[in-house]
């Protein structure tokens, strides 16, 4: 059990290790609020979407299970977005193309049928969190060298001097790639991971 | 009765149909929050426009709270709306209220003009012109909407008239400019959402004599219609200028024109 939790957050990570759910990391990752929200987000539809499925996965019939899966998801995704339109109304105004984009994450449809599909609802429970904190995880590193070097604020702080210039190169998509290019490269090479 | 579930097509529809249950609730019992929500959010950004000029007002920080948006909203606006030919239309029709009021892309526009914005009720293409009249000054909060680089923008111009009549070659001076929707690229057409952008609007005229309204140029030459454009976003600039122009002197052309 503990392993299902500590993987995703560290060694397996679904971002650095797999490189799943990039388009979004490299997308929402201007500001630390938006990609705090998107990590609340994610989570909420990766956990759901897992106990959904693992409590489905013996009756669901195997020639339609993506559909089936896909549904689900999209179900949540659909409510997540009316959740945040009705009650965060402003991050709704920034984030929501993003969020309506977490049905096509592959991170969430890889964990329904990779590990739901196959696991008791406890574990899939656990997973699901993981697999959310971890992509949040990066999602929120990434985030913070964007917001610190391309506004000079942190959730809307200033904290470099008023004189600091933002670097433009990091509000747009190529300064995300590099970062996160960055951090792929600092992740393995502590745990030494080759790609075959 | 398991065999019966597990047909592939019973099992769709039966998860195809609880989703659809599920959503239909979830969507029905937010509706009018989110629609309180939408119409908050516009009444903000109306009385942001209105107050771009006047940073010190002690209104503006109230606006976060509900209650005091309406109040403030309430005191400094009067809700107005003409139809096509700037006549002012007393009822609505069909208990329709000027909440229900969308912007939708102009169908009759004409190739080269696609995207342009005009203001109708959902369920009926009829056009209409709604305006927000401030009590104080006698200007008016006009919606401005057109296509920027990415995305469709949306916000509103303050625009207060000239009341020094030996002056007459421009008709309003714009003292507010708001957006509330637009995707462009944060840090480059996003920058429209930043004070140091929107204030370059601050004093720039408007005259229908001369076709002219606020246009954003790499090089100011003349003070009083141009403004230093965005740095890295020429095509949110130029859609900018292109659709305060339309809207201005366009579609509200006479209603201005007669007002002052």
């Amino acid at each position: 059990m503990n392993k299902i939790f500590s993987d995703p957050i560290s060694a397996e990570n679904p971002i650095t290790k797999q490189v799943l759910g990039v388009c979004s990391a490299l997308a929402v990752t201007v500001l630390v609020d938006k990609a705090i929200i998107m990590t609340f987000a994610m989570t909420f539809v990766l956990t759901f979407s897992n106990i959904t499925i693992s409590l489905l996965r013996k009756v669901i019939p195997h020639s339609i299970r993506i559909i089936v899966q896909l549904t689900v998801i999209a179900t949540l995704v659909i409510l997540v977005d009316l959740f945040l339109k009705a009650y965060a109304f402003e991050m709704s105004k920034q984030l929501s193309v993003f969020v309506a984009l977490i049905i096509t994450n592959c991170i969430v449809m890889g964990r329904a049928d990779a590990f739901a599909m196959q696991n008791n609802v406890k574990d899939s429970f656990i997973d699901g969190v993981a697999n959310g904190l971890g992509y949040g995880l990066i999602l929120i590193l990434v985030a913070i060298f964007r917001e610190l070097f391309g506004s000079g604020t942190l959730l809307g702080y200033s904290i470099f001097p008023e004189a600091y210039i933002g670097n433009g190169l990091m509000l747009l998509a190529p300064g995300a790639f590099i970062i996160l290019g960055l951090i792929i490269w600092a992740q393995r090479s502590i745990t030494g991971y080759v790609e075959d | 009765m398991i065999n019966f579930i597990k047909n592939p097509f019973v099992f769709i529809g039966i998860i195809a149909l609880s989703a659809a249950l599920i959503l239909a609730t979830f969507s029905e019992s937010t509706k009018t929050r989110v629609k309180n929500n939408k119409d908050l959010d516009r009444k903000k950004n109306v009385l942001l426009a209105r107050y771009l000029a006047d940073q010190d007002n002690p209104s503006l920080a109230k606006l976060a709270n509900e209650n005091d948006l309406q109040t403030i909203y309430e005191e400094q606006i009067e809700e107005l709306i003409f139809n096509k030919d700037a006549v002012l239309i007393e009822d609505l029709p069909n208990n329709l209220s000027f909440s229900d009021l969308v912007w939708k892309e102009d169908s009759n526009a004409g190739s080269g003009k696609e995207g342009r914005m005009i203001y109708s009720f959902k369920n009926d293409d009829t056009e209409y012109l709604p305006l927000f009249k401030v009590k104080e000054s006698g200007g008016f909060v006009i919606p401005i909407s057109g296509k920027g680089l990415w995305s469709t923008i949306k916000g509103f111009i303050y625009v207060v008239p000239n009341e020094d009549s030996n002056m007459k070659e421009w008709d309003y001076s714009v003292q507010g400019i708001s957006f509330y929707e637009h995707g462009e690229t944060p840090g480059l057409g996003g920058e429209i959402d930043k004070y140091e952008v929107q204030a370059r609007y601050l004093n720039k005229h408007v005259s229908f004599k001369n076709n002219k309204t606020p246009e954003m140029t790499k090089t100011v030459s003349d003070d009083s219609y141009d403004l230093e454009y965005i740095s890295g976003a020429t095509i949110t600039s130029d859609g900018l200028d292109t659709f305060i122009a339309y809207h201005i002197l366009d579609r509200y052309k006479d209603i201005l024109s007669k007002a002052n």
